[in-house]
């Protein structure tokens, strides 16, 4: 008996094994392998593969957040406590954190001080994490941020402030910065990606992507999709998938150009909805964007590392996948 | 086979102990942990490369930026999220998931207030609750008069009780 359970134990096993192995096909992914992510990602932490690294922030909104920065082994590469002098409470958002090759930094969110003071920035921490500028942005409030293959950093956001009847839909949503905090230029007038009334504008919920030699904007509440060469100039710009109203959208650009995102929906019990997540890559000939059939009821991607895409469906565990080439 | 009291306190000890050598996460183990390092230097700057003495120089005072009617503000908020159903699930019952049909999970919260900014939030505390959401916080400066919150029923993990959703929503 004991043998036969064994025997059956072992089987299943292998069977189980076999079938994370497997490419649903055409347009899929090849699993490669798990990392465990060593951090408990709970209320008030996430996680991000940035830059070569899994950086993991703890107490987004304190006063001191914490950044770990950990390799795709889950060891740990270092430890940085962000500060502002004066700050009561920082806030830090979803996609409000990038990390460069060179182990750089830039962060960007709202900041308060004791004393009803507050204001929007952008900060830029040293490889080796002992100097830091802060840049004070405000009345321009950041939402996307990342650090481009030629360590400038770029930035994505606009005025909220201003009330509807006065915006300024010329103002520019993207903006480079050097590593000095110093103001290169910008780009995308925001008028060229204007949303319906009562929706949220462009730049909010939008994510920064950078690879060797572009950075892509993806807006999942305009639905478009921005490349731009080093330069800013634009490369290709395209419709994104049409995500539902509230979807997490997460998305990653690959060494090789893959670009991947990740649209994730939330249950409803009383709906009786089940939770659920689908995936997308671009097919960059046709502009046209393929949906990879995915099981799990959850998940969303925290980034690429060349060209291995790194996807989570519990916060537990980072899951490597190739693209196939079938 | 009833093991005598004596080992079995050196076996949980002995556990603990290897657990510890292992650098096993256990939420049981308390964690001594070092505060991680700052910069030795912080320049504060304007875009056009200005230096500030300080972040916060010749900012204005705003009454609305005090942080404790923020705070204030995000507690209430927590509040109406939670599920305050009489129909409780049970502790046991969180983790076994019945599948048992809650119809009070709280009402739906029509778009309202300002200000407020969502992000994505975890709800990993095992059993049904695994996943990802949208929560929402206070923020004057991220935020706007018209950016206000909601939830259409939607929560995280497999039942109510994981957490309701809210999102932000335009509400002018």
């Amino acid at each position: 008996m004991r043998k036969t359970l064994w025997i059956v134990s072992a089987v299943l096993l292998g069977w189980g094994a076999g079938l994370e192995a497997q490419d649903p096909g055409g347009h899929g992914l090849a699993s490669n392998g798990s990392t465990v992510i060593p951090f408990q990602l709970v209320s008030g932490t996430f996680g991000l593969w940035r830059g070569g690294a899994f950086v993991v922030v703890r107490d987004r909104f304190s006063a001191e957040p914490v950044l770990t920065v950990f390799d795709g082994n889950g060891r740990e590469l270092s430890r940085y406590t962000f500060t502002i002098p004066g700050a009561g409470r920082v806030n830090l958002y979803d996609n409000s954190v990038a990390r460069a090759r060179d182990g750089s930094l830039a962060i960007i969110g709202s900041v308060y001080d004791y004393d009803s003071h507050g204001a929007s920035f952008l900060a830029l921490i040293s490889p080796d994490g002992r100097q830091q500028v802060v840049v004070r942005l405000s009345p321009f409030s950041p939402y996307a941020v990342t650090v481009a293959s030629d360590h400038t950093i770029w930035v994505a956001g606009y005025n909220p402030h201003e009330p509807p009847a006065e915006r300024d839909y010329g103002q520019h949503l993207i903006r480079r910065y050097d590593r000095n905090g110093k103001l290169l230029g910008s780009f995308l007038p925001w008028s060229s990606v204007r949303t319906p009334p009562r929706t949220l504008p462009a730049a909010r919920r939008s994510i920064l992507l950078s690879s060797l030699d572009r950075v892509g904007w993806y807006s999942p509440t305009s639905a478009n999709y921005v490349e731009f060469a080093l330069d800013g100039t634009i490369l290709n710009w395209m419709k994104t998938p049409g995500h539902p109203t509230n979807a997490m959208v997460s998305a990653a650009l690959c060494d090789d150009g893959s670009l991947f995102v990740s649209s994730a929906n939330v249950g409803n019990q009383v709906l009786q909805e089940p939770a659920s997540w689908e995936m997308f890559s671009l097919d960059r000939p046709s502009k046209e964007w393929r949906s990879i059939p995915r099981p799990e009821p959850w998940g969303m991607l925290y980034g690429c590392d060349g060209t291995r895409l790194a996807i989570t469906t519990d916060h537990a565990l980072i899951r490597w996948h190739e693209p196939s080439k079938n | 086979m009833r093991l005598p009291v004596r080992a079995l306190r050196f076996l949980i000890l002995y556990t603990l102990f290897g657990l510890v050598l292992l650098g096993v996460p256990d939420p049981l183990i308390p964690r001594i942990q070092r505060k991680a390092p700052s910069a030795e230097s912080i320049v504060m700057v304007l875009p056009s490369g200005q230096k500030l003495a300080s972040f916060f120089e010749g900012l204005p005072k705003n009454s609305l930026y005090s942080l404790e009617s923020m705070a204030a503000k995000n507690r209430e908020m927590q509040r109406c999220r939670q599920v305050t159903s009489t129909d409780e699930v049970g502790f046991w019952k969180r983790f076994i998931a019945l599948p048992t049909v809650h119809a009070q999970c709280g009402s739906p919260l029509s778009c309202s207030g300002s200000y407020w900014i969502d992000y994505f939030d975890s709800c990993n505390t095992g059993g049904p609750c695994s996943g990802g959401y949208w929560n929402a916080t206070i923020d004057y400066i991220e935020g706007n008069q018209c950016t206000g919150a909601a939830n259409d029923g939607g929560h995280c993990g497999s039942i109510c009780q994981c957490g309701l959703q809210v999102s932000t929503c335009v509400n002018c």
